[in-house]
């Protein structure tokens, strides 16, 4: 027996234990935003 | 060949903890529509323990079936996601939100059908106020 979702008549979700497996971890990654302060110091 | 889709379940079927007619009545299937009663489901922890947003609402049971079938699974348009396979009874239990209708593939034995199903002549009755 299966468990799905349907919102708006399109099937959103597998199911509770299915959609976790498909579902892929993402990966935990941080924007480094570039510095320029030290460009700009040296334009003093 | 074509997947069965029905919805003869027996009223007294169990459900993850509901039965059939907690949630329908006299469910039809009939030219791609589906008519009959949805009953609105409050507590319904068995459909998805961990998402209580999933636990309340309308749900719709159907039953697929093919003969000499090996495999049937289902799977969403527009989406490269993997097959969900049927267990053996041929049950899928459906949350319905904002759907006047429901799409979707049913695969069997890797042969891809498309359900296209109206949900004309099906009330789905409002929450019962407290």
């Amino acid at each position: 027996m299966k468990t799905l979702v349907f919102d708006g008549n399109k099937l959103i979700d597998l199911g509770s234990a299915e959609a976790k497996k498909a579902k892929k971890e993402e990966p935990k990654t941080k924007a480094v935003k570039p510095s320029n302060k030290a460009g700009k110091a040296a334009n003093k | 060949m074509s997947p069965l889709v029905d919805a003869d379940i027996s009223a007294d079927t169990d459900l993850l903890g509901k039965t059939v007619s907690d949630l329908q009545e006299d469910i039809v299937i009939s030219n791609g529509v589906i008519s009959g009663t949805l009953h609105y489901v409050t507590g319904y922890t068995g459909f998805d323990a961990s998402h209580p947003e999933l636990q309340e609402g309308h749900f719709l049971a159907l039953h697929a079936e093919a003969e000499d079938a090996t495999s049937i699974s289902v799977r969403p348009l527009g989406s490269a996601a993997d097959p969900v396979p049927l267990d053996a009874d041929g049950l899928y239990i459906l949350h319905i939100v904002n759907a006047t209708g429901i799409e979707y593939y049913t695969v069997i034995d890797g042969v891809t059908y498309l359900n296209v199903y109206k949900f004309d002549g099906l009330v789905m009755e409002p929450k019962e106020d407290d």
